[in-house]
């Protein structure tokens, strides 16, 4: 798991930087703020699947869903920002997946609620990110899953 | 000559995030017209006149390869180039692509001038260097 783990900070901080132009702060945080987008849930198929489940600071997700839209200073709604991270974890899974080199997988659609990744799916372990943006955090969570 | 495109893509943030990088890159655009699906795109297909399709892959109702499937294996459609948008960036995805007869691929994150390398290839044009924006902090 730890190196599945690190693959996934890897691509989290490659896909970021390169939709976002966001680097990592040094300084990350340990819990996440009260008001947050997220989490949104993207599954890699396989026995074992693996489950990411990505929440952002708000602030940090409406900045991203500005960026990403080309909107300058506006504030998007929780619709538009939903569906902005649900198209960040696309990506960041369908990227995630190239770490699983000759392995027979795929990503599942993005979804909101975690039981609609893998319902007959069985969390077997539960590893945690803390990565910080322009002192915003946002949290990534791995699950490795049974079918 | 302006170009009508099929964006098709299950995300309307994406959509409009392609149509955004299509308008970056220099690229000359008739008509866009979006779909959520490949059985809602080929509906569009039915009823316009489409230069360029832009398919995601991952998509419910009918997903992005079994689109490419039908507009390859109908006559009237078969010429039109389908350009796969999507994350998945496997070799062996691309080539499997490839054989169905996507005229093109792009990997999500991708720039404007990487989207408009793939459309010119898949529609036979070359576009003069100046229409190209600058669009560094365009990076999708």
């Amino acid at each position: 798991m730890n190196n599945t783990l690190k693959n996934l900070k890897t691509t989290i901080f490659n896909v970021i930087e390169q939709m976002f132009f966001l680097l990592p702060d040094e300084q990350s945080f340990e819990e996440l703020g009260e008001k947050v987008a997220g989490p949104v849930h993207i599954g890699i198929t396989g026995d074992p699947g693996y489950i990411v489940s990505l929440t952002f600071d708000y602030d940090l997700a409406a900045s991203m869903t500005n960026d990403l839209l080309g909107l300058e200073n506006d504030e998007p709604d929780d619709e538009l920002i939903g569906q902005s991270l649900r198209e960040t974890a696309n990506i960041i899974g369908g990227n995630f997946l190239l770490s699983f080199a000759g392995e027979n997988r795929n990503v599942t659609l993005p979804s909101l609620i975690h039981e609609d990744i893998f319902p007959e799916g069985k969390v077997v372990e539960t590893a945690r990110l803390m990565i910080a943006y322009d002192g915003c955090p946002m949290e990534a969570m791995l699950q490795r899953i049974e079918m | 000559m302006a170009f009508n495109m099929l964006i098709v893509d299950d995300s309307d943030v994406m959509r409009k995030v392609v149509r955004r990088v299509i308008t970056l890159s220099g690229i000359d655009v008739g008509s866009v017209y979006e779909a959520d699906n490949g059985e809602s795109a080929l509906k569009v297909l039915d009823e316009n006149w489409v230069d360029v399709v832009l398919s995601d892959i991952n998509m419910p109702v009918m997903d992005g390869v079994e689109l490419l499937k039908k507009i390859k294996s109908t006559d009237i459609l078969s010429d039109i180039p389908v350009i796969m948008v999507t994350t998945e960036g496997r070799s062996a995805r691309i080539e499997e692509l490839r054989e169905i007869g996507a005229s093109g691929y792009i990997t999500k994150p991708f720039k404007p001038e990487d989207l408009r390398a793939v459309m010119c290839e898949a529609l036979g044009v070359s576009i003069d260097e100046q229409h190209i924006e600058e669009s560094e902090d365009d990076d999708f």
